[in-house]
């Protein structure tokens, strides 16, 4: 997998929101990241893993749950 | 355990005979759904419960676009695969991870009775549709009008109490969805009666395409797959003809509304 190729679209990026606050995200590496809670969404081969409970919370690590 | 983590389990256990199996059963109910909400070339669609991409598929053969959302990581996976023009996302029918009103489209089909609260996942619908753009919902049809019913039927009298939820047929009372339209300010529009066969070339096939579902996954967690494979196997022989094919007749309700 190139690093040039961003894992997701731009189209994506314009359209997805957190599901927790519905303000935008912006990718940062395989993460999108809330601009208004800073929750932190993976992609994991180009899928998007949108889920409340499965978001790194600012400043902690990942839940196992 | 969320109620979206839950039944993302469930319904990626076996994942790839629900793609191979069940999902090509369902393309006459799509084709019937997306002609009614008006997909085709260059409309924005959410396909929202995705599973492994079949509705999907044949919204990119319409020259739309789409984006799928299912909380089983492993049906996305394969929706990524089969549907290269499509784009897929992991997540919650409660709480979706796009702006507002950024599909002409929102389809739900056959998903929204497995949300813990389906009038959540409405609104949610609604909220990512444009003012004057379409949600269209699939559920079963009445229960007397489907066969399959008789499989739910089985399968609950294995199990020691009645799983949560309103169960499969939750919605398709009359009025039912028409409500929770109303509530989620989804005006109804169109309703259409889909008559669909599943058809399997074997007993093996239709138990393994029945098994992939979630509410049967959520039953062999429960007891253990041998009683419910007992009970299913002899309800689809009731349904074998004398080649040893496997036919069920089904009834699905297509409900489409208007946003805004």
């Amino acid at each position: 997998m190139s690093e040039a190729n961003p894992p997701i679209s731009r189209e994506l990026l314009e359209i997805l929101a957190c599901p927790a606050c519905k303000t935008s995200v912006k990718l940062d590496g395989d993460r999108l990241v809330c601009d208004s809670c800073g929750r932190r969404y993976r992609i994991e081969n180009g899928i998007p893993i949108m889920l409340i409970d499965e978001a790194e919370q600012p400043g902690s690590v990942p839940s196992d749950s | 355990m969320s109620s979206a983590a839950m039944q993302g389990q469930l319904w990626g256990a076996q994942a790839r005979d629900w793609a191979d199996i069940q999902e090509p059963q369902l393309i006459d109910l799509w084709e019937a759904v997306l002609d009614c909400s008006g997909v085709s070339h260059g409309v924005e669609v959410a396909d929202l419960g995705c599973g492994a991409g079949g509705a999907s598929k044949l919204i990119v053969q319409r020259g739309a676009r789409v984006q799928g959302l299912d909380a089983a990581e492993p049906l996305v996976k394969i929706a990524r695969e089969r549907v290269a023009a499509g784009e897929f996302q992991v997540g919650d029918l409660e709480a979706l991870p796009y702006a507002d009103a950024a599909f002409d489209v929102a389809l739900a089909s056959n998903s929204i009775q497995f949300a813990g609260n389906p009038q959540n996942a409405l609104q949610e619908a609604a909220r990512v549709t444009r003012a004057g753009g379409t949600v269209a919902v699939t559920v079963w049809g009445l229960p007397e009008q489907c066969d399959t019913r008789h499989l739910f039927e089985a399968v609950l009298n294995v199990l020691p109490e009645r799983p949560p939820g309103g169960g499969p047929f939750a919605l398709s009372m009359p009025d039912v969805l028409e409500d929770l339209f109303r509530a989620a300010e989804i005006t109804p529009v169109n309703e259409q009666i889909v008559a669909s066969e599943m058809a399997y070339p074997d007993l093996e096939t239709a138990w393994r395409g029945t098994r992939a579902s979630g509410p049967l996954q959520g039953a062999i967690r429960a007891v253990g797959e041998e009683p419910v494979r007992e009970a299913v196997h002899e309800v689809l022989t009731q349904f074998q003809t004398a080649n040893g094919r496997v036919s069920m007749t089904n009834e699905f309700k297509v409900l489409t509304g208007q946003v805004g």
